[in-house]
C-alpha cells in the first residue's frame, strides 16, 4: 500500500475530527506505528487541532471547577448499592418476595458516621470562635476590674474605720 | 492516617484539576459550538469533568493527544443527547462568526468549507451523512475537509 495514497486519503483529519470507525482507528494505529510519516502527519494535524481549540476557547465562569469538584466527592460519598433482583415466577410468590422486601426496607438511618456540611458555615464557625475569646477576654478583663474594685472599697473602709476611732 | 480511599479521592481530584487547568476553556468553547447557550454548555462541562473521575486512569491512553481524546469524550457524551435536542441547536445557518469572533480559521473558509468542518467537528457527522445532505459524493467531501485543514495550517 502506498502511504502518501493514504496520508492524502483524508482519513487522518477524519481521525482527529473523532469521526473514524473503529476499523478506521485500528487500522490507523496499526499504520501510525509502522510509519513514521503517518505519526508525523497525525501530529502536525493534532497540533493544528489543538490550535483551533484554543482559538475558540471560552474562560469558564468562576465556580465551575467547585462545582465539579462538589460532584466528584459526592460521587465518592454515594454508597453502592446492591440493584434489585426480581425473580421470576407465579404471581403467589412474587406477593410473598414483594411483602418480604416491604419488611426489609425499613432502615432509613445511614451508616455513614460523618456528615456533609456546607462550606459557609467554616465562616460561621469561625466567628462563633471568634467572639467567644472575645468574650472570654472581657470577661477576664471585667473579674479583675472588679476584684481591684473591691479590695479599693475595703481600704476605703478600713480607712474610714481608722478615721472614726478618735470620736 | 488517612484511608486509601481519600488519597485516591485527592490524587483523582488533583490529577482532573491538572487537565481542567489545561483544557476546560477549549472545551467550554467546543460545547458552546454545539450548544448556542453558555449556561447549558458549563452545564455539560461540569457533567463530562465529574464523569472523568470514575475512570481517570484510562483517561488518556498512551501515545495519543490529550486535547483529542478529551474532544472525542465530550463528542461522545454529546452524542447520546437526543437528535431532536441536537438538531434545534444548530443554527439555520451555519456561520458560526455571527455568534462571535473568536474563531479567525472559518472567516477563511467557504460557506461548504465550513459546513463540512463544523458538520464533521461539532456534530460528528459522517463523510457519508455530509456527501447525502450536500448533494455530492464522499471523494468530495474528502478534498474540502483536506482544504479546510490546509486553511488551519497556513493560517497558523
Amino acid at each position: 500500500m502506498n502511504i502518501q495514497e493514504y496520508i492524502d486519503s483524508g482519513i487522518l483529519e477524519l481521525y482527529v475530527l473523532g469521526s473514524t470507525s473503529e476499523t478506521e482507528t485500528e487500522e490507523l494505529l496499526h499504520y501510525k506505528e509502522q510509519y513514521p510519516q503517518v505519526q508525523k502527519a497525525l501530529y502536525e494535524l493534532e497540533i493544528d487541532m489543538e490550535r483551533v481549540a484554543q482559538q475558540m476557547a471560552i474562560m469558564p465562569p468562576p465556580g465551575t471547577w467547585e462545582k465539579i469538584e462538589d460532584r466528584i466527592n459526592e460521587l465518592a460519598t454515594i454508597p453502592e448499592y446492591e440493584p434489585l433482583r426480581f425473580k421470576k415466577g407465579n404471581n403467589a410468590n412474587n406477593q410473598r418476595d414483594a411483602g418480604r422486601m416491604r419488611d426489609s426496607f425499613i432502615d432509613i438511618e445511614s451508616q455513614n458516621t460523618h456528615i456533609l456540611v456546607h462550606k459557609n458555615w467554616k465562616w460561621v464557625f469561625a466567628a462563633i470562635f471568634v467572639l467567644s475569646k472575645v468574650f472570654l477576654a472581657c470577661a477576664i478583663y471585667f473579674y479583675l476590674e472588679n476584684r481591684q474594685a473591691q479590695q479599693q472599697i475595703q481600704e476605703l473602709k478600713t480607712e474610714l474605720r481608722t478615721h472614726k476611732m478618735p470620736y | 492516617m488517612k484511608k486509601d480511599t481519600q488519597i485516591l479521592l485527592k490524587q483523582t481530584s488533583y490529577g482532573i484539576g491538572e487537565l481542567y487547568d489545561k483544557y476546560a476553556g477549549m472545551l467550554l468553547g467546543y460545547i458552546y459550538d454545539i450548544v448556542k447557550d453558555n449556561e447549558l454548555a458549563e452545564q455539560h462541562l461540569v457533567t463530562f469533568y465529574s464523569g472523568l473521575s470514575a475512570s481517570y486512569k484510562n483517561v488518556v491512553p498512551n501515545g495519543e493527544n490529550t486535547w483529542c481524546h478529551l474532544q472525542r469524550l465530550v463528542k461522545k457524551q454529546m452524542s447520546t443527547i437526543n437528535n431532536d435536542v441536537r438538531s434545534n441547536y444548530q443554527p439555520k445557518e451555519i456561520d458560526f462568526v455571527t455568534y462571535n469572533n473568536r474563531n479567525k480559521f472559518l472567516k477563511l473558509m467557504t460557506h461548504e468549507q465550513k459546513e463540512v468542518f463544523c458538520g464533521v467537528y461539532h456534530y460528528g457527522k459522517t463523510i457519508n451523512q455530509l456527501a447525502i445532505e450536500l448533494h455530492t459524493n464522499e471523494n468530495l467531501i474528502r478534498k474540502t475537509l483536506k482544504e479546510t485543514f490546509a486553511i488551519i495550517k497556513k493560517t497558523s
